[in-house]
């Protein structure tokens, strides 16, 4: 897939999969389709993304195999 | 035992390309279930962790909907690169395999259908954002309007010119936005011509996409492989044009079908 930004690229990811994709019949028991839940969360999901990715960073550097580019 | 449904294919695609597990969203790893021509991709769920009540309150852990939501989209990508894969919403889960297979029975014709639809075609993102000085800065030197009020300007008291100033800042306003919404226009009716389908979606605000400059446009395009080039090469010629005026245009896919892969009888 051709994606030139990782911010970009994980909304969309969260916009498509959290409401989009195919619903075949009521039977299923678990079906996430308000839109809402993504808009008011994905802020959260993605300041959750940057600590996780900001603990990494650290816990690199903790190590020692950090390398400056 | 319930299941966690990732997508469907056709099932004389597998004749091409033999099915491959990958690892699940719990502890076993995918299989498929073919009811005749549709073949639904899936992964066993143990109760105690995907039950409703425990999911209901997984969806609210931020950090477990991401990754488990991008376990889902890449699950649904590996899939996508065999076959034509329509993808289903995250943590579609269903209380069996038979409930399954009696769902794939009923929908057999929509979902046929729907394949044929979407046969030899891409799921494409087109993204616009403006640099708000960029813009500015090109109406100030272009704009008549401005132009004669900075000549008057020059002849007024310096109360006036205050006045002047304020009404010159508002109306560069009201064009910056007739202007952006013009631009946006121009994209839908190109994409309009262009593709076989456009979804236009909300605009992101810069908390959510954490960039500098304001989105305008957000869409989602249906495109024949056969006219991707030059779906490209018009997206390039839009780009070049409005360069100036600060407005960026980007593009990614192919997608999974998200935003096209609806069937029309769908209950929820």
């Amino acid at each position: 897939m051709n994606c030139k930004n990782d911010n970009i690229t994980l909304l969309d990811i969260l916009d498509g999969v959290l409401d989009k994709g195919v619903v075949i019949t009521g039977d299923l028991i678990l079906s996430i389709a308000d839109i809402d839940l993504v808009y008011v969360n994905i802020s959260l999901l993605v300041t959750a993304v940057e600590s996780m990715h900001d603990r990494r960073i650290n816990n690199v550097s903790e190590s020692g195999n950090s390398r400056e580019n | 035992m319930s299941i966690y449904l990732y997508g469907l294919l056709p099932t004389n695609q597998l004749e091409d390309s033999p099915f491959s597990e990958v690892k699940g969203i719990d502890l076993d790893k995918t299989s498929f279930e073919i009811v005749e021509k549709v073949t639904a991709v899936f992964c066993y769920l143990r109760e105690e962790e995907f039950g409703e009540s425990v999911l209901k309150e997984k969806m609210d852990n931020p950090k477990w909907v991401h990754k488990n939501a991008v376990h889902h989209h890449e699950t649904i990508v590996t899939y996508s690169k065999n076959y034509l894969f329509l993808p289903t919403k995250f943590c579609t889960v269903y209380s069996s395999i038979e409930k399954l297979r009696e769902d794939l029975s009923q929908e057999q014709l929509n979902i046929v259908s729907l394949f044929e639809q979407l046969r030899e075609k891409e799921e494409w993102n087109v993204k616009m954002y403006y640099d708000r000085s960029k813009l500015f800065k090109h109406m100030e030197r272009h704009s008549k309007v401005i132009q004669n009020m900075n000549d008057d300007l020059k002849i007024l008291s310096p109360g006036k010119q205050f006045f002047m100033k304020k009404k010159q800042t508002q109306l560069l306003e009201n064009e910056a936005q007739t202007e952006l919404r013009l631009i946006s226009q121009s994209m839908d009716n190109t994409l309009i011509n262009l593709t076989l389908g456009n979804k236009t979606r909300e605009n992101w605000s810069r908390n959510a996409t954490g960039r500098n400059v304001d989105m305008i446009y957000n869409s989602t395009s249906l495109i024949s492989k056969d006219s991707k080039k030059k779906f490209e090469l018009l997206i390039k010629e839009f780009r070049q044009k409005y360069a100036d005026k600060g407005i960026i245009v980007e593009i990614s896919g192919p997608w999974p079908f998200y935003h096209f892969a609806s069937l029309d009888s769908k209950k929820t």
